[in-house]
């Protein structure tokens, strides 16, 4: 199966990528999506997204599929062929 | 006390010119800017009289915290009854006009009548004088603007004025000081032009009384490091301001397109901030009087052309909602609607609606004389009709320079009009966001995003993510919501500190500034009745709770695709909550006793 991380803001200019496919036989978590795309990219991704106690960062996002892992099961939903649109801090209005 | 304690009355009919005390009893339970202005507003005018016409009163109030050291302190706010809408207008503008004008020694001018030929006001600090202004009189906002200040003779003076869609009356003339800050909304530049008045200029180097300043000084600098902590304020908006919300919106879909009928657009990333960036075409940042956040981008293109913005919502109502993103036309719409002084939002958004009009059949072909036809994804048709609507050159542009409600409905198709209370939506589908739909429904001024903007918590997650889809609880955060952001703007501050700031936070700066002791329930309080009395004042000039409402579109016509397909908005699961938690009748009327708590009457 694959899949896709999009990156956006400032964590784009970051890794230098727009977005990584991953390839993968079984379902994972978004926690593992993320950890293998932080492989793939060889740049930390977790630590602009989350606090130091786990929680999103006010204005950070990981949409699956458009909707928020905030109201799906945070880190531990499950995705297999979805999109993840990952966001850093950002915001305004 | 951080009022200056004085303020203008202009008569421009007879040319007489007054300084009278700021009713500082008022500004205890108004605050200043948008509230207390929009009272005196209610105390003087007829809710019912023409807006257009010498009877209504323009006022530029200024807040408690302009001209102080707090955070973004240098708004202004435009106050009068606006055109578009018929109710009350209040327009909220940054750069450093608004500091300016207590630098001179005022905290508002008031405008009365209507001068009998084009005139401008300066206002320096010692000496007012109303001055002619007939070689203005057609001028762009830029040309106005060196003109002034080249006039007053002080180079760091400050000019406000309209361009030729206010002169011409436009409903959505905005009014533009330093070039490109706006006070867009609700045809307060259509209403200047009323009066003939083109500009005002203000300087002076007059410090606001602050009861005790070092006291002020460390709290400042607290709410500092709290807004350069935060990621928004801290992170988001400075490095890409506003316009960084393109992908965030269109990833969670609601982010409208073809006027409405689409919730996302495919092509996004082309025209987002990130582009922008990536382009090239961001050369750097700036920002307003005393801002940290610093969130204004100054943009150069590939033609050389140079200026402001876009900000998110721009951008978005010059490209996506017309089906198109070229970064290169939505870049030089935005500059030409600042120099001719329109309304990005409303002119976009009825542009939009006139292509979908003429997609439908309710525009003729031959209207368009030799102009480009208004056809979703026809980028030569956005800069053409921009400037034949500020000018009112052809009989169609002249009718869409009455909005998109005034232009659909004479034409029989109302529906295509994306409007609330007359005013033309902002980039966020109500279909996506439950909260934020509701906030355009019963908003004083209508379609409207910054009188309670709820895509903080729907979106954002600040200050904590709810679900955007539920119902539930969300009246309660759009009555905090709007108490809270009518305290801010009266204030004289940036909505956008809000992300960061909390209503103690507030409260703090405001009691120390004014020397007031209110608990924060007492500031939220006086919130609560600035959103009476605007509602009340429109309720008087006719419009009544008919109109908390939102286009047909959003019930019959289920979201398209996205993560929020299927989905419609729900306003009648939500109207009778808010209604009940602000205390109002079942029918959305305010009730006497309403009112004499919170001693509007
Ligand atoms: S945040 Fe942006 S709009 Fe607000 S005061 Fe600062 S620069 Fe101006």
């Amino acid at each position: 199966m694959g899949m896709t991380v999009k990156f956006f803001a400032t964590l784009r200019a970051a890794l230098g990528v727009g977005s990584v496919e991953l390839e993968h036989d079984t379902p994972m978590t978004v926690r593992e999506v993320l950890e293998r795309a932080e492989q793939e990219t060889g740049k930390p991704i977790m630590q602009e997204l989350f606090e130091d106690d786990g929680s999103m960062r006010i204005g950070a996002m990981v949409l699956v599929d458009g909707k928020n892992i905030s109201h799906l099961n945070g880190l531990d939903t499950t995705v297999q062929s979805e999109t993840l649109s990952v966001f850093p801090p950002a915001g305004g209005g | 006390m951080a009022y200056m304690g004085k303020m203008l009355r202009v008569n421009l009919t007879d040319g007489s010119i007054k300084t009278e005390d700021t009713p500082l009893d008022l500004a205890k339970k108004y605050v200043g800017g948008r509230g207390l202005a929009g009272r005196i507003l209610m105390n003087e005018i007829d809710p019912k009289v023409d807006a257009l016409s010498p009877e209504n009163k323009l006022i530029f109030a200024s807040g408690p915290l302009s001209n102080t050291n707090a955070p973004t302190g240098g708004r202004y706010m435009v106050i009068t009854k606006g055109p578009l809408t018929g109710g009350i207008a209040s327009s909220n503008s940054g750069g450093q006009w608004g500091a300016f004008l207590k630098k001179a020694g005022y905290d508002m001018i008031i405008l009365e009548g209507k001068s009998p030929k084009p005139v401008y006001l300066s206002v320096m600090e010692d000496k007012v004088e109303i001055r002619d202004a007939a070689h203005l009189w057609g001028k762009r906002v830029p040309e106005t603007t060196d003109t002034l200040i080249a006039e007053s003779g002080e180079k760091n003076a400050k000019v406000a004025c309209i361009g030729p869609a206010g002169e011409k009356l436009v409903y959505f003339a905005s009014i533009m000081n330093e070039k490109h800050r706006a006070a867009g909304r609700t045809g307060v530049g259509a209403v200047m032009g009323s009066k003939n008045l083109k500009a005002i200029v203000t300087f002076g180097k007059q410090k606001s009384p602050i009861p005790d300043e070092d006291k002020f000084k460390a709290l400042v600098k607290d709410k500092i490091t709290t807004i350069r902590g935060n990621g928004i304020t801290g992170e988001g908006l400075p490095k890409f301001g506003t316009k960084v919300l393109d992908n965030i919106i269109n990833e969670n879909g609601l982010y409208p397109s073809y006027n409405f009928q689409d919730v996302q657009y495919d092509n996004t990333y082309n025209m987002s901030g990130e582009a922008l960036v990536e382009k090239g075409y961001l050369t750097k940042n700036s920002g307003c009087y005393m801002c940290p956040i610093a969130c204004a981008r100054n943009v150069e293109l590939p033609n050389g052309r140079k200026g402001e913005g876009p900000e998110y919502e721009t951008g978005w109502c010059f490209g996506p909602l017309l089906g198109f993103d070229d970064l290169n036309v939505i870049c030089d719409a935005n500059f030409l609607a600042n120099d001719l002084g329109l309304d990005t939002i409303s002119a976009g958004v009825t542009i939009s609606c006139a292509m979908e009009m003429y997609e439908k059949g309710f525009i003729k072909k031959e209207e368009f004389e030799h102009g480009p036809e208004l056809k979703f994804g026809n980028t030569e048709a956005l800069m053409y009709w921009l400037k034949k609507m500020a000018y009112r050159e052809n009989d169609l542009a002249d009718r869409m320079a009455y909005g998109s409600l005034r232009f659909a409905t004479e034409r029989g198709c109302p529906e295509f009009s994306m409007t609330a209370k007359g005013q033309e939506l902002p980039a966020y589908d109500p279909r996506g966001v439950q909260g934020m739909g509701m906030s355009y429904a019963v908003g004083n001024r209508g379609g409207d995003h910054v009188r309670s903007y709820l895509i903080a918590p729907e979106i954002l997650g600040a200050p904590e993510k709810l679900d955007p889809q539920a119902t539930e609880g969300k009246m309660q955060w759009l009555f905090i919501f709007q108490n809270l952001t009518s305290v801010i703007d009266s204030s004289g501050l940036c909505l956008f500190t809000s992300f960061a700031l909390s209503a103690d936070d507030y409260a703090d700066m405001l009691n120390a500034a004014t020397g007031f002791d209110y608990s924060t329930e007492e500031w939220l309080r006086c919130g609560e009745r600035i959103w009476n009395q605007e509602r009340y004042f429109n309720y008087q000039a006719g419009i009544g709770p008919e109109t908390d409402t939102l286009p047909k579109r959003f019930f019959d016509e289920p979201a398209k695709r996205g993560p929020n397909k299927g989905q419609v908005h729900r306003l009648p699961e939500m109207l009778p909550e808010y209604y009940q938690i602000r205390g109002w009748t079942a029918e959305g009327i305010i009730p006497d006793e309403k009112l004499k708590e919170l001693e509007i009457v």
